[in-house]
């Protein structure tokens, strides 16, 4: 056994897997993989059960959070060091994955983001996908006064501390994104992030795809980010 | 006579509670504020003078409006409260998901393993 799991939550992503399965074997030695299958419907229990790679599959269809979360807690529970969450959609490169685990065992940080703005990459998103980044960047940058360039990213490597923070159930919510970095920001966990390269999705549609998911998505975010200020305020009232 | 079959309707409601109390359909807990809301109901059906009293110390000129108030905050407590529950109930339910599939995953390695 290793001392990192790479934790991949997966939901319809056969024709994606494969390629995955590809960089995994030929990159992926540095860590134990996982796949957390969240009940597909188009034959990606199959292709796992023939890819020799170890698996989880849920029982009933939980969301892409809880399956990171699954991940998490089976990484607390057999004893791992560190997690990097990845995604089965081939936007996450497993050679950049040994540069988040590198650098977080090297700077003893808590939490290590692969961002895909740090540094000019060949990487490519819509305008509104980087307009909703650089909100979200603004809002970290006027409220937790620190610099995270891509808080959308969940390609990120955590540490035994931060796994365990994030395996208790009520702690870990629906959209692990920028209201989770702030409240691990104002927890006092240390976060990096690393420059990366990531590819483009080549088939099926992102959980974020659509007109009605992109607003719904902002308005929980918004929403639980006020929470979260809120809360802030509350704690450090009391400290 | 308007009094009397509001007081038994809510007698009949209070029979319902209870026997679903007694039957295990609903706990202790969750009818205790059903109860209590009707034993108000039916204190208000015995003395309806009472909301007009009560009314005034709050500065609410029409009764009704007091009664329609009382309820719809009522009501509006125990929607929050059932969301609460079904929040709770939600987190357990995934957790023993989660435990569940991990268990799963284990016994189907421990079965591969030993062919």
């Amino acid at each position: 056994m290793r001392d990192v799991l790479i934790v991949i939550p997966a939901y319809n992503e056969a024709e994606n897997l494969p390629k995955v399965f590809d960089d995994l074997k030929k990159n992926g030695g540095f860590a134990d993989v996982l796949f957390v299958n969240d009940c597909s419907r188009d034959g990606t229990k199959d292709l796992l059960e023939k890819s020799g790679f170890d698996y989880i599959e849920n029982i009933f269809n939980v969301g892409y959070a809880m399956s990171v979360q699954t991940g998490i807690k089976y990484a607390v529970r057999n004893g791992y060091s560190y997690v990097i969450q990845m995604d089965a959609d081939g936007q996450h490169v497993t050679s950049e994955a040994k540069k988040l685990y590198e650098y977080i065992k090297e700077n003893k940080c808590d939490i290590v983001i692969g961002s895909r703005y740090l540094r000019k990459t060949s990487y490519k998103c819509s305008a509104t996908r980087r307009f909703g980044t650089k909100i979200f960047e603004l809002i970290i940058k006027i409220f937790c006064r620190k610099k995270i360039t891509d808080p959308l990213s969940g390609f990120q490597c955590l540490n035994r501390r931060v796994m365990e923070k994030y395996s208790v159930s009520s702690f870990y919510p629906e959209y692990p994104d920028t209201n989770l970095i702030m409240e691990m920001i104002f927890l006092g966990y240390k976060i990096k992030e690393v420059s990366v390269q990531m590819h483009s999705r080549e088939f099926g549609k992102s959980m974020h795809g659509g007109i009605l998911k992109p607003f719904k998505y902002m308005v929980s975010m918004f929403y639980s980010i006020a929470l979260i200020l809120l809360q802030n305020i509350r704690r450090s009232k009391h400290e | 006579m308007n009094n009397i079959f509001f007081v038994i309707i809510i007698l009949i409601l209070i029979i319902y509670v209870f026997m679903d109390i007694k039957t295990k359909k609903i706990t202790v807990r969750e009818s205790f504020w059903w109860s209590f809301v009707l034993i108000v109901m039916l204190l208000l059906a015995i003395f309806p003078y009472s909301i007009d009293i009560a009314a005034g110390w709050v500065g609410i000129s029409y009764p009704p409006a007091f009664l329609l108030t009382l309820c719809s905050l009522f009501l509006l407590m125990m929607n929050y409260k059932s969301s609460k529950k079904i929040s709770n109930m939600n987190q357990k339910i995934i957790s023993l998901e989660q435990d569940l599939a991990m268990k799963k995953e284990k016994t189907h390695r421990e079965k591969k393993k030993n062919g």
